[in-house]
């Protein structure tokens, strides 16, 4: 599975994360007592206000829902679960829902598992020039049936690594206007990709503006580099309160027989972390952090690629972003990789930017030049 | 318009609700027996010593945050099977199970659902015990199972319909499920002797056993008491299912700790089970929660930790037979002439009083005292100071 690694290839705890976990170990006051059933209250306010945005209108409007949950996953099935009994009708197990190609191999099993009987794809990797296929994408989306269920990457798409730019959103928000489309935003890497959350969460906060009612699942796996915690949120924007709550009723039931009640650990971490000034501020310089040496590593790979004259060209590298990159490299490259140089990929060509570290970047620089020159 | 327009409005949790109501109460005395959470003689929330102890361990090893895997942390498995089976199990020695972590146990009930739906194929009927947990029917149900009952509680006698369940037992051919505990059965706690279940249904070799087993210890204050009939069951060849919880037993109530326990003809048929529950969990949530996990790990690893927690889990079990016998003792002293019997011959965190509706309803209107229109309490919210004012209420409005 995937997860930061420092530059000594270490797992990372955030400081951040031990202060507070202190903190709440030395908090006699607390006890190991039943969250409600959707969740710490703190945590689901600050979660979601995390996703849309301080001056949120959906939230000065009182109209957001949020559902504490096993992380970005168990957020995922929740959706899925309500939206195969409420949404399209009641219990619309016929409702197409569209995953990108490719995508995270966890989603097409959450949403056949949560009852969906047509899930297809969308195009979404263009593998000639090593970009997405926004032309694909937009066709897909006219074409679809309406009220569709697409899966959205709100940033740092795994497993390519290759986001729509703003403009490249708009496109996609217009078309999924005009054929009444429903957005089920995945955002696991918020602020882990570029080091702004504001920036990793444009998107989202777009189709807000533009009126949508939406889900988002969140995850703080990555960010907070809280794996094991299992936190995570689903973030539920409507037209009012009143369907809100009504939502909430139902997911709640869900929820009763899904897990009950969820893990408080991880929960309050992250509750007590957003919710001072103080701890906020150093939990967003430790994600500045990750994302800073993933951005570097980056930039170091392509540089050295791009010294050694590697065929090809090598820009993708830094301008995918977060954890993922598709490198480009074709199978039997790939074999290469593995088996002469013990460096591993996925088939795909996909390589975790989080295995990179100044040590190991030459080798690995090297490595790619050689599978590329040797292997066609 | 929304999308949502058409959505009708959940109705609330039917025990929430009884919380809700009780918080808004100003009345000075009110007491809250629908809480199923453990309270110590001053009806406060109890975190075991173990568990602190447990916590302070895991604090100072620094350990990091990675995931566990899909089945959960392999040394709390382990250990729960252990202690669910006994270490001189056959069945654990032979490593014929698997284990997954659960989130608690509704997670590990569902799990196993899960797992039915998909791979039971003589019946898709699960047999509750009438009654059971509120929450049982609609997690076998949303699993896509269906939902049919035996006859298990007699509300004329207060205890165990023996007869009625093996008539109703026999019919069937397929899928039981139950909290058939010989020990803390929810909602009722009603003691069946050993000696009567070791022959229900272990006869029927073509019907599937069900443990839900979230009380170990924690009913008659001795974790192998507890776990007789399940061990029993696998003696006689019956290769159960189970789901356990340290929610109570061990307090770890919000941390959801728990495992779902499937019991195979060898290890290697337990390799392809478990590839299965995987499959079944990971578009679930991925892996579990750490941190319960981790806690109950140590304190059933650890032999100091284990031996502190076996007398803290006697010390609540203790306390709730204690708190049974005074309400009833409270209630002679009422000069009540009901028979009472049943609430000392019951075991675990629930007593069904017997109790009717009307009655209820006027405990909560009347005195404050609240909890779930069947008559359920928990006794585990009746304390020293407060027994004599619940007899009290119950002899005004039974009288």
């Amino acid at each position: 599975l995937a997860a930061y690694r420092t530059d000594e290839g270490q797992p990372w705890v955030l400081p951040v994360v031990k202060k507070v976990e202190r903190m709440i170990a030395e908090d006699n006051s607390l006890n190991h007592e039943y969250l409600p059933i959707l969740g710490l209250p703190e945590f689901r306010a600050n979660a979601s206000r995390i996703a849309l945005g301080d001056d949120s209108p959906a939230i000065r409007e009182s109209r957001i829902g949020s559902v504490q949950s096993l992380g970005g996953t168990g957020a995922l099935r929740i959706g899925a679960e309500f939206l195969r009994r409420w949404y399209n009708g009641n219990n619309n197990t016929a409702t197409p829902v569209y995953i990108s190609a490719p995508s995270w191999e966890n989603h097409n099993s959450v949403f056949v598992d949560a009852g969906f009987k047509d899930i297809r794809t969308y195009h979404y990797w263009d593998a000639a020039r090593r970009g997405l296929d926004l032309q694909g994408l937009l066709d897909d989306m006219e074409k679809a049936p309406e009220f569709s269920i697409f899966i959205l990457h709100a940033c740092a798409h795994n497993p390519t690594g290759t986001d729509p730019t703003p403009d490249q959103w708009k496109q996609i928000a217009a078309v999924m206007k005009q054929r009444f489309l429903f957005p089920f935003f995945d955002s696991a890497y918020q602020g882990f990709a570029s080091g702004s959350l504001d920036k990793d969460a444009w998107a989202v906060r777009y189709f807000v503006s533009e009126g949508f009612e939406l889900f988002c699942a969140q995850s703080f796996s990555k960010n907070f580099g809280l794996y094991n915690e299992r936190v995570g949120n689903l973030t539920v924007v409507g037209k009012d309160a009143d369907n809100v709550q009504r939502v909430l009723s139902q997911m709640e039931k869900i929820v009763r027989t899904t897990w009950s009640n969820p893990p408080s650990q991880g929960a309050r971490i992250v509750a007590t972390t957003l919710s001072s000034p103080q701890l906020f501020a150093e939990w967003y310089d430790n994600v500045k952090t990750m994302a800073d040496r993933v951005l570097l590593m980056r930039s170091e790979l392509r540089s050295r690629l791009e010294s050694l004259g590697t065929p090809g060209t090598w820009n993708h590298i830094t301008e995918q972003i977060g954890m993922f990159s598709f490198t480009g490299l074709n199978p039997k490259q790939v074999e290469y990789m593995i088996k002469e140089k013990h460096i591993y990929l996925m088939a795909s060509g996909r390589i975790n930017m989080c295995g990179l570290t100044t040590k190991n970047l030459d080798y690995v620089a090297k490595s790619i030049h050689e599978a590329v020159t040797k292997i066609q | 318009s929304s999308w949502w327009s058409h959505v009708e409005m959940g109705p609330p949790d039917p025990i929430l609700g009884v919380t809700e109501a009780f918080k808004r109460d100003t009345n000075s005395k009110k007491m809250n027996l629908g809480v199923g959470a453990y309270r110590d003689d001053n009806g406060k929330p109890y975190v075991l010593s173990c568990v602190r102890k447990a916590e302070a361990m895991i604090a100072s090893k620094k350990m990091d945050k990675e995931y566990l895997p899909i089945a959960g942390l392999a040394d709390f498995t382990r250990a729960s099977a252990e202690l669910a089976l006994g270490e001189n199990s056959e069945a654990f020695k032979s490593g014929r199970y698997v284990t997954v972590q659960g989130i608690s146990g509704t997670g590990s009930l569902r799990i196993g659902a899960n797992f039915l739906q998909r791979f039971f194929k003589s019946s898709r009927d699960v047999y509750l015990p009438k009654p059971s947990w509120g929450n049982h029917t609609p997690i076998f149900r949303d699993a896509g199972l269906q939902l049919q009952a035996y006859r298990y509680y007699d509300p004329k006698t207060c205890s165990l319909d023996f007869s009625g369940a093996m008539d109703d037992i026999s019919v069937t051919a397929c899928c039981l499920h139950g909290s058939s505990q010989p020990a803390a059965l929810l909602p009722g706690g009603v003691f069946s002797s050993c000696d009567a279940l070791s022959s229900l249904c272990w006869q029927k070799r073509n019907l599937l056993v069900y443990f839900d087993m979230a009380y170990q210890g924690f009913a008659s204050g001795d974790i192998n008491r507890d776990a007789w009939a399940v061990r029993y069951f696998i003696e006689q060849g019956i290769n159960l299912v189970l789901s356990q919880s340290y929610a109570k037993n061990m307090g770890l109530y919000g941390e959801r700790a728990g495992a779902f326990t499937v019991i195979c003809s060898d290890a290697e048929e337990a390799k392809r089970v478990e590839s299965q529950l995987k499959i079944l969990i990971r578009p679930m949530y991925s892996n579990p929660p750490l941190n319960g996990a981790r806690i109950a790990s140590n304190i059933l690893n650890t032999p100091d930790l284990r031996k502190e927690w076996l007398t803290e889990v006697k010390g609540m079990a203790d306390r709730i037979i204690s708190m049974r016998t005074q309400l009833v003792s409270n209630l002679k002293k009422e000069g009540s002439s009901h028979n009472w019997q049943h609430i000392t011959d019951q075991i675990g965190m629930f007593c069904f009083t017997g109790l009717k509706p009307e009655q209820v309803e006027r405990l909560i209107k009347e005195f404050s005292i609240y909890m779930t229109k069947d008559g359920r309490i928990s006794v585990a919210g009746v304390t020293s100071g407060n027994v004599g004012y619940l007899a009290h209420a119950i002899h005004q409005v039974t009288k």
